[in-house]
């Protein structure tokens, strides 16, 4: 999965618009990123690439660019 | 690995009471808008919740129920050799709530009576240890209790987790029955025990500063209110918990097809279409009462029963039985279990006038 598919199945995720993320988009700037958005990010991440976030990693995601570094 | 097993005893009877106090969801509108209430049962698929009066405690639902099912079906009350009580909300700092309870059933003092601080879990938990107790024991009929009130313990403007939280109380008869047989598997793991916490008021910090301030969650709440940190519950829920239900299943050598139904605690309805989802457990087979009883904690597996099969015609159920949660803690198991011996639930807003101890009382 390169760049471009990651940032838009996480727009997916997050119930966006298509190009609204890039990796230097703030988390905390983005209204849709509320507590039933990281649920659906949990889900996904699990599902997609194996990956168990725990509510500390999910804390320490500054940028969009934390959670792609994770995709993989 | 902590597996469990037991063998001769069954479950003789359910019954739950919930408080006559229903609170809807949509009654939170002028507290938090249209907005929060609207976004909060699409979430988590809860409706309403029944609350209990500011003097009526998990003793008094859990009383309520048991007596609903000792007088049903006509138990010999001297023949009950032990009870077990699970609760995190006590009458009292001591002595412990079984003990009341005990005496308010009219047991005899020839009954073992013990009290589990356990949450989600604690029906999973009390289960085992009630049937653990009787299998070493000569007892005909042991008890299992359990009562929460914790909607008491939420700050009232918390709104992630005030419309979440309903209180109940449940009674479970356990019998010798010479066929019945279960496995049971009980975890926890206290690096998380910050998950759900409510600090203040224990023997840790008893009476720290009431001073409110803003959580990592962005909520005002004080040490003295409940806190939960739903990413890291979450994250729990839909990982540790299929897994240790996949691990069940391998362990004895069943497959969801072999159950007629899955009774998971009843967190939020997101979380539970996560576990079904991961074990293909089909929708007919999980049934739901958070809709409208909210979270109940420990009761929300045997109120779900009591809502889902109270009223239906006579059956024998393979059930399998999952509770996760505060602690945190976790445990699976599995039970036949008669339709005839689930009763409906009821409703009560009786309390126990004499244990409210005044002054006067201890002159």
């Amino acid at each position: 999965m390169d760049m471009q598919e990651k940032i838009a199945l996480l727009e997916e995720t997050l119930e966006l618009d298509e190009g609204t993320l890039t990796a230097e988009t703030v988390l905390a700037d983005v209204d849709e990123y509320d507590s039933m958005a990281k649920l659906s990010l949990i889900v996904m991440m699990d599902d997609e690439f194996g990956v168990k976030l725990t509510g500390d990693v999910i804390k320490s995601f500054v940028t969009v660019g934390d959670i792609l570094n994770l995709m993989k | 690995m902590a597996y469990f097993k037991s063998n001769g005893i069954g479950i003789g009877g359910i019954s739950c009471a919930v408080p006559a106090n229903e609170v809807t969801v949509d009654s939170f509108i002028p507290v938090f808008g249209e907005e929060t209430p609207a976004k909060f049962s699409a979430g988590t698929g809860i409706k309403a919740m029944y609350k209990a009066l500011p003097e009526q405690t998990a003793s008094d639902l859990a009383y309520a129920a048991a007596e609903n099912l000792l007088t049903h079906f006509s138990v010999d009350r001297s023949k009950i050799g032990l009870m077990v009580f699970v609760t995190q909300s006590p009458d009292y700092r001591r002595p412990s709530t079984a003990c009341v309870l005990q005496h308010r059933l009219g047991l005899s003092t020839d009954c073992a009576a013990i009290e589990i601080a356990l949450g989600c879990s604690g029906f999973i938990y009390g289960l085992q240890t009630a049937m653990s107790m009787m299998e070493s024991s000569d007892a005909e009929y042991g008890l299992l209790l359990l009562g929460e009130t914790a909607s008491k313990l939420v700050d009232p403007l918390d709104k992630s987790i005030v419309m979440m939280y309903g209180d109940a109380g449940a009674a479970i008869l356990l019998e010798r029955c010479a066929e019945a047989k279960s496995t049971t598997l009980l975890r926890s793991d206290g690096s998380r025990y910050r998950a759900i916490v409510l600090p203040a008021g224990g023997f840790r910090d008893m009476y720290p500063p009431r001073d409110r301030f803003v959580c990592a969650d962005g909520i005002e709440r004080s040490l003295y209110d409940i806190y939960m940190d739903g990413t890291s519950v979450f994250s729990f829920t839909i990982t540790d918990v299929p897994q240790t239900l996949q691990e069940y299943l391998m362990h004895t050598g069943t497959t969801p097809e072999d159950y007629d139904a899955v009774l998971l605690h009843q967190a939020n309805q997101f979380m539970l279409k996560q576990i079904a989802r991961k074990l293909k457990l089909p929708k007919e087979k999980t049934p739901l009462s958070l809709d409208r009883y909210g979270n109940t904690g420990g009761i929300s597996i045997p109120l779900t029963l009591c809502d889902a099969y109270g009223k239906a015609e006579s059956k024998r159920l393979h059930t399998l039985m999952c509770g996760f949660g505060i602690g945190l803690s976790w445990g699976v198991t599995n039970a036949v279990i008669d339709t005839d011996k689930v009763l409906p639930i009821i409703q009560t807003d009786e309390w126990y006038r004499e244990g409210k101890i005044t002054p006067e009382m201890l002159k």
